[in-house]
């Protein structure tokens, strides 16, 4: 049994000759249980590396490829969760907002702690009614719901927080609202103004 | 700014869920989840086997290896994620150490007999879906003593590495695990 606040891989209980499933390691069928060295990566005999520009120094286009991939195979490790429509239609927003013809200077890739929270959401609140998608200058994604002249847009934060911001139109006017809540959070803060509309469509 | 990287080349698909990884003395087939079954990713690498044969010949194989890196999440219940409802294989080390922080483990045995090899090690895991916490489950198997070299004897042999990792997938899992597989 594990306690929940406490459930994330102690670095003290990480031997060295034990080497849980990672990204990298799931490309190969390497050996598993023996540390790799740096040289078994290296093309040339003298041990010598390949430098690279950072990330951010690369092309655009590299840039642009690299961060929809971190996505897409973050994706896969949660997509027993997601039904294929779904991930289907994120990944498709994702390619369109990736587009490097529309791209701006200045204008990051999508971070990928807020596509988590993202995805997270829809997994939690099972979110039906998809929303419109946009990136925001620094990465984070924007979802956007109307309902005629009412809206709601959520912007997705690292550490599952969203940013929100909500119209909703009774009989006695507009009223918006905003705030920044705990991802699980979400249906409940947005209940005054009809989460139901917004997240399931009904 | 530079950064060090190891060098290897990774061709992808546009979702990202099939890669071959080429690195200079090896090449990988990877097929990330959602998983179509073993026939049609049999097919797929069957499909290339020939040429990959080719381009390394006059080379030796020294390992062929099949891998299945399963990840289970499971909900929490009572702030407590129960990962031994879900794993039968697991360290029994009694009450002193309950609950845990975390864990991991690695077992390494010979089959003799197959002439294989099994690599298997489970560890907690970064929670990646709110209110579950997960683990790895994560099953290596490589033949390592007298690898086949042709493409058909490749194909046969990885039938029988496929049947001792279900095998022992099936020992290794609970009743309960296997919901979620079905």
């Amino acid at each position: 049994m594990q306690p929940a606040p406490m459930f994330n891989r102690s670095l003290s209980t990480t031997s060295e000759k034990v080497k849980p499933a990672n990204f990298l390691e799931t490309l190969s069928s390497a050996k598993a249980y023996e540390p790799r060295t740096p040289k078994e990566y290296n093309f040339f005999s003298d041990g010598t590396y390949i430098l690279e520009p950072a990330l951010d120094q690369r092309p655009l286009e590299e840039q642009l490829f690299v961060a929809l991939a971190e996505a897409k195979v973050w994706t896969s490790r949660i997509a027993m969760h997601l039904d294929r429509e779904t991930r289907d239609r994120l990944f498709r927003q994702l390619d369109v907002l990736h587009d490097a013809e529309e791209w701006g200077e200045g204008d990051r890739p999508v971070a990928l702690d807020s596509y988590k929270s993202l995805v997270r959401a829809i997994l939690f609140h099972r979110i039906n009614r998809r929303p419109s998608l946009s990136l925001m200058p620094n990465g984070n994604l924007l979802a956007l719901w109307t309902d005629g002249a009412d809206y709601l847009t959520i912007e997705f934060l690292s550490g599952d927080q969203a940013k929100w911001l909500v119209q909703s139109t009774s009989l006695d006017g507009p009223e918006r609202a905003a705030g920044t809540s705990p991802l699980q959070r979400l249906r409940e803060v947005l209940q005054p103004f009809g989460t139901e509309r917004w997240f399931d469509g009904s | 700014m530079f950064t060090e990287k190891p060098i290897f080349y990774a061709l992808q698909t546009a979702d990202a869920t099939e890669e071959i990884a080429l690195r200079p003395a090896s090449v990988a087939w990877i097929k990330r989840a959602p998983y179509d079954g073993w026939i049609g990713f049999r097919e797929r690498f069957a499909q290339e086997l020939p040429t990959v044969m080719k381009a390394i010949s006059p080379a030796q194989i020294t390992r062929l290896g099949l891998r299945y890196v399963n990840r289970i999440d499971v909900p929490f219940e009572g702030g407590l994620a129960h990962y031994e409802d879900y794993l039968t294989f697991r360290i029994n080390h009694g009450d002193i150490l309950e609950p845990t922080l975390a864990y991991q483990w690695l077992v390494v045995k010979e089959f003799t007999d197959q002439r294989l090899k099994s690599i298997v090690q489970s560890a907690v895991l970064e929670r990646e879906v709110l209110g579950k916490g997960a683990f790895s489950f994560d099953i290596d198997i490589a033949s390592e003593i007298e690898v086949p070299q042709k493409v058909d004897d490749i194909l046969s042999k990885l039938e029988a590495m496929r049947a001792l990792k279900n095998d022992i997938f099936n020992a290794g899992i609970t009743a309960r695990a296997k919901e979620l597989y079905a």
